[in-house]
């Protein structure tokens, strides 16, 4: 509410005063006359230069409290919504998006993974995850990146207990002209420039070791370990694994079939136990690339899926 | 029905902690049980104005998980108070979820009182909002003055919807008019621009007794019984009961 005063000798003096300045609209809230004066008090809501509004409603509470009932209903841990709650309030925006976006980009780091072509050589990538989280189809999806972009690429696995485990990554790779290579013992000088993408065997969460194998080669081939959590997966189980994959170097995190769910406390309970987001698979289709996850877009995401559990009183 | 009574301003310094100090205890001598929450944490205003020394408090009840009810000090003659020293930081740094818990177990408490009086930290940040949302009677102070009249306005446009229906107390005027005008202006902006009506309990009048009480950390009523301000105060109680008579006893 912006609020001014006029003075006139007569009534219509102030009055003729108050509507130039004014306008029509301005509501004159109190008359005092005294000493030959006649002051008018008037204010006018809802301007521009609303300046008390502008100012104090940047982050309102609004705001934060819708934000925490769309974290709620993705599950989000208790805890991280209060942080992220905190940090929103420093955001200074109105828009709810916004608002989001930046506490994200205050708690959670995003990495995506990719580069364009011609830069210098990737690392090779050990991918890694619990069985069924999707390592394999998300290395085919890699490879499928790669190759759009004009890069070279070879694959290899240590997934080979398993009947019919390299089967599926063979019959994908077929797909697009590559064959499923022998590991490397170390890295090689003929691998420069190409990028080595490596399928492992299913890391059994509660068997310390089986993580530590993929995390072994991981450094054996001077790569990056780079595990894959289903999308679907409890918040909470895929914070813990979060911390172990981090305990044993990785940075950075794949997310599969986030096509495939609503509720997103996933990504958030990975970014918390400190892993950054390198991407996510949205598609069944393998030649559909990963999508970057970045704290614009997981904010999008966060309150799109929202709308629709809102909708049906689930939140 | 008991609930929240909050006592809020949209500016700070217009005499809010006083009369929420001297209210509790003008409603102790109706013979009312009253409970006197100090949640400007900040700057536990009321700890010094009842020249009270406290080591724990509500501020730390709530962030260490603490039930508030075991923090409520009787000070005998039907005055009980939680009171916010003991921590550095205020509710403010709460996040929205612990700082609706909190407001929610300070309601929990009303049951146990006829009045339970809210002293909230003045402007528009979370705090305020937050208790006026889920209070039961909004006591809006402010002055005559055009930044309280700005200020008063832009709390009751940021609740509006959510909070019950303001009644405002001019406080520091010169005379009876001047609170009466003060009001006026309030409510025709609330009117015109919220479509909301601000009701008008009463004003309490300037008195140099006041700012000599709260020096002295004595309450005004004991202090200066006969003051202008102290009737005044004692005309608010009376019309704040009348609203909640008290229980037959």
């Amino acid at each position: 509410m912006r609020l001014r005063i006029f003075e006139g000798r007569t009534v219509q003096e102030a009055m003729t005063q108050l509507r130039r300045a004014m306008g029509e609209d301005a509501v004159i809230l109190a008359t005092e006359e005294g000493a030959g004066i006649v002051r008018l008090t008037a204010a006018k809501d809802g301007g521009p230069d609303d300046l008390a509004d502008i100012l104090t409603s940047g982050t309102s509470l609004e705001v934060i409290e819708r934000l925490a009932v769309v974290l709620r209903g993705h599950r989000v841990a208790a805890a991280q919504i209060e942080r992220l709650c905190v940090a929103a309030r420093e955001s200074g925006s109105r828009d709810a998006e916004e608002v989001l976006a930046f506490a994200l980009a205050a708690h959670c780091r995003f990495a995506p993974i990719g580069r364009p072509a011609g830069g210098p050589p990737d690392r090779p990538v050990v991918v890694a995850g619990a069985p069924g989280v999707g390592k394999t189809v998300m290395v085919a999806r890699l490879a499928a990146a790669a190759r759009l972009a004009g890069r070279p690429v070879r694959v290899a696995s240590t997934d080979r207990s398993r009947r019919g485990g390299t089967a599926q990554l063979e019959a994908l790779l077929a797909a697009m002209g590559l064959e499923l290579e022998d590991l490397p013992h170390r890295p090689e000088p003929a691998d420069r420039g190409r990028l080595l993408l490596v399928d492992t065997e299913a890391a059994h969460p509660l068997r310390p070791d089986a993580l530590a194998a993929a995390a072994g080669l991981a450094q054996q081939l001077g790569g990056e370990l780079l595990p894959v959590f289903a999308a679907e997966t409890c918040a909470l189980e895929a914070h813990d694994q979060a911390l172990a994959w981090r305990a044993l170097g990785a940075t950075r995190y794949l997310v599969a079939r986030l096509d495939n769910v609503r509720r997103l406390g996933l990504p958030l309970a990975v970014a918390d136990a400190g892993l950054a987001s390198a991407g996510a698979g949205i598609s069944p289709l393998v030649g559909e690339p990963l999508k970057p996850l970045t704290a614009a877009n997981l904010a999008r995401l966060l309150l799109h899926r929202a709308a629709s559990f809102a909708q049906e009183g689930s939140a | 029905m008991t609930g929240l009574t909050v006592l809020a301003s949209g500016k700070g310094g217009v005499g809010k902690t006083f009369l929420a100090v001297s209210l509790a205890h003008a409603l102790t001598h109706l013979g009312r049980r009253v409970l006197l929450v100090d949640a400007d944490l900040g700057l536990a205003n009321i700890d010094v104005q009842l020249g009270l020394d406290e080591s724990l408090g509500l501020g730390r009840a709530i962030a260490g998980g603490l039930d508030p009810a075991t923090l409520v000090q009787d000070r005998g003659g039907g005055l009980s108070t939680l009171t916010g020293a003991g921590t550095g930081k205020g509710l403010d740094g709460l996040a929205t979820a612990r700082l609706e818990d909190a407001v929610e177990r300070l309601a929990g408490l009303a049951p146990g009182f006829d009045d339970v009086l809210v002293d909230l930290p003045s402007g528009l940040e979370r705090v305020g909002p937050a208790f006026i949302r889920k209070a039961r009677r909004l006591l809006l102070i402010g002055s005559n003055e055009p930044t309280s009249l700005t200020d008063n306005y832009a709390l009751l446009k940021l609740t509006r919807g959510a909070a019950p229906r303001p009644l405002f107390v001019a406080n520091a005027v010169a005379d009876a008019a001047e609170g009466r005008a003060a009001h006026a202006a309030l409510a025709r902006a609330c009117r015109h621009f919220l479509d909301l009506e601000c009701a008008y309990l009463g004003a309490v009048r300037q008195d140099r007794r006041v700012p000599e009480a709260i020096r002295r950390q004595m309450p005004l009523c004991l202090r200066s019984p006969q003051a202008p301000a102290a009737a005044d105060i004692a005309v608010l109680a009376k019309r704040l009961t009348a609203e909640t008579p008290a229980p037959a006893r």
